[in-house]
């Protein structure tokens, strides 16, 4: 009885230690943590070097905030003027500064003839109620610029750059934009040091500037985009700064599967991965996402950008998405539809598989009309469930024959395209014997063979594959 | 939590000069190991500098890092050697700020309000060093047992028993806090 009591009792224990945190609180890492990191760090130069003997007073300087307990350390340490009071002195500095301007400037700056929204110390200068003072009352607005975050922004000098910039101003004359402002999404978002950031550079203002990145903040999706920490954290990276100075992917925001895409969780974290990210910083991939093909995309096949096998693609194979080839073949509804089925996805996630997608064999390959119809029949798909097809896409041998001229001329003549076609070879694709046969050694080394080579590319072969519809 | 073969592959990077190959990793843990300093020392602004010092530390001693365990051990490592570090550095009794003497109701006003803001606080750091860490490990790094095993070294088994005995002396300690 004793014990089980005490049983009872541990148990007790345990089960209050569990709520007590489950309850606590999970902070987010304060703002500008990793600017402060990756400033450091590229001033420190190459791993290896010794630190200098003043780094943690250099990091401190650099994040220009210490709590009250580490001032007590600072001076507990001593030595010549303390970091305390120089840190002061530099804030001091700064706010004589920033209330000179703002005291000739106005804060924010304003246009004319809308000083009454932003301007209180200019409200009354209009004569008249017009429209636009409508516009300047909306009660949005007024909430954001009484919040705490909007306090924040005004501390910071790229926010603050951001906000006095044309395209930013054009952007709050927007409704869609004020709208988007109003929510407690995009607010957190601005709390963040790496979207402040983003707002300093001439991208992302003239981005602001354009009716389509407009139209897209008024959107819910856009909203709830910004509520995720993938999608804040990619503002931060240079390369999704640079993909919004692009004006095809300014152009893409405008269109209602991008936008769909959005309001989707697994493409926001695939933003935050580096493969995406490194994408993105390709000038092919941006034009890519400019042209009409890849508009085209439905919104179920953009969010398989979102997989995790997706996310595993490396540079190179994104970067085949810039190709006409892949263009072509995104236009293609066949290889739409085959991008939103699972198959697909689980290839993209095999290793051999994205390592042929890098490969000019298969960019030729997929610029084939006859092999993008193929991929789009359920045989093919089958096809690529099957581990033993994958491999066998990954195999030396086979990319050996993808990679001689013979193989590659193969394709291109119009007796394959055709037996690619055909019924006959899309059910030998969809036979398990035919699978199997793939994934045979003996198949690999024939396709490593010079001889299967030229067989494949003599014109009774080809022959032959034409007719393998009548024969059949 | 981790991706080990991605993570391998941005070092070898940032070993090759790549200094942007490192933000994707800060980026990743930055948000755990946060957490971790900050449940260590109970201070947000000293496990902010604890944090931001320790991945500048694992950059300059990147070439030292052996590519066969996890970074993100490594740097945890990193962290919670800063956190001691910095708890050392502490004077031995907590001094309030001259504000907080000036305060109404006194000081004693200010520590009790302190201690209620956040008792589990309190408690943790009343709990051994090894405890507290699988319980940081679990509930704020949201590590699985074979991840906290990997970057502990210790067996899985041998996780799940310490936590285990970890949060019911936790519980106890909490209680005491509140008949107190």
């Amino acid at each position: 009885m004793t014990d089980e009591r005490e049983d009872e009792r541990v148990g007790e224990d345990e089960a209050r230690a569990v709520r007590a945190l489950d309850a606590a609180e999970r902070a987010d890492p304060p703002p500008g943590l990793t600017g402060a990191v990756m400033r450091a760090v590229t001033a420190h130069g190459a791993p290896g070097r010794q630190l200098p003997g003043g780094w943690r007073v250099f990091i401190g300087r650099d994040s220009g905030l210490r709590s009250p307990g580490l001032r007590r350390h600072d001076s507990i340490r001593g030595g010549g003027m303390s970091t305390s009071k120089k840190v002061l002195l530099g804030v001091a500095a700064v706010a004589v500064i920033a209330i000179g301007y703002f005291a000739i400037k106005g804060y924010p700056p304003v246009g004319d003839g809308t000083e009454g929204t932003v301007g209180a110390a200019k409200r009354f200068q209009q004569s008249q109620i017009t429209e636009r003072d409508v516009i300047l009352t909306d009660a949005q607005v007024q909430d954001v610029l009484q919040s705490d975050v909007f306090r924040a922004l005004i501390k910071d000098s790229a926010a603050r750059k951001a906000l006095t910039s044309e395209g930013f101003q054009k952007a709050l004359a927007d409704s869609a934009v004020r709208d988007a402002l109003g929510t407690q999404a995009v607010r957190d978002a601005f709390a963040n040091q790496a979207v402040r950031d983003a707002l300093g550079t001439q991208a992302v203002r003239d981005a602001f500037a354009n009716q389509a990145v407009r139209d897209a903040l008024g959107t819910q999706a856009a909203r709830d985009a910004f509520a995720s920490q993938a999608v804040r954290d990619a503002l931060g990276t240079q390369a999704v700064r640079d993909a919004f100075a692009s004006q095809a992917v300014r152009d893409a925001l405008s269109t209602q599967a991008v936008r769909d895409a959005f309001a989707n969780q697994a493409v926001r974290d695939a933003l935050g991965s580096q493969g995406v990210r490194d994408a993105l910083a390709n000038q092919e991939i941006r034009d890519a996402l400019g042209h009409q093909e890849m508009r085209a995309l439905g919104s179920q096949e953009m969010r398989a950008l979102g997989n995790q096998e997706m996310r595993a693609l490396g540079n190179q194979e994104m970067r085949a998405l810039g190709s006409q080839a892949m263009r072509d073949a995104i236009a293609n509804q066949s290889v739409r539809d085959a991008l939103g089925t699972q198959a697909f996805r689980d290839a993209i996630g095999n290793q051999a598989v994205r390592d042929a997608l890098g490969t000019q064999a298969f960019r030729d390959a997929i610029g084939n009309q006859a092999v993008r119809d193929a991929l789009g029949t359920q045989a093919m798909r089958d096809a690529l469930s099957t581990q033993a097809v994958r491999d066998a896409i990954g195999s030396q041998a086979v990319r050996d024959a993808f990679a001689s001229q013979a193989v590659r001329d193969a394709p291109s003549t119009q007796a394959m395209r055709d037996a690619l076609g055909i019924q006959a070879m899309r059910d030998a694709f969809g036979s398990q014997a035919m699978r199997d046969a793939l994934a045979s050694q003996e198949l690999r080394n024939a396709f490593g063979s010079q001889a299967m080579r030229d067989a494949l590319n003599s014109q009774a072969v080809r022959d032959a594959l034409a007719n393998a519809d009548q024969m059949r | 939590m981790y991706d080990g073969d991605q993570d391998t592959e941005l070092v070898a990077r940032c070993l090759r000069g790549e200094v942007d190959a490192f933000e994707p990793l800060v980026l990743r843990y930055q948000r755990v190991l946060y957490n971790v300093a900050w449940r260590f020392l109970g201070d947000r602004e000293e496990a902010r500098d604890v944090v931001q010092g320790a991945f500048v530390k694992a950059w300059a001693k990147l070439p030292t890092f052996d590519p066969r365990h996890r970074f993100f051990s490594w740097i945890y490592r990193i962290v919670v050697n800063e956190s001691l570090n910095a708890r050392s550095r502490r004077p031995p009794l907590q001094t309030l700020e001259e504000s907080e003497l000036s305060a109404p109701g006194g000081p004693e006003e200010v520590l009790r309000s302190r201690e209620r803001t956040d008792c589990l606080q309190a408690a943790l750091l009343r709990l051994t060093g090894d405890d507290r860490e699988v319980i940081i490990l679990r509930h704020f790094a949201e590590l699985s047992y074979a991840e906290i095993g990997e970057t502990l070294g210790l067996a899985e088994k041998t996780v799940k028993s310490r936590l285990h005995e970890a949060r019911q002396r936790l519980g106890r300690v909490l209680q005491s806090e509140e008949i107190r």
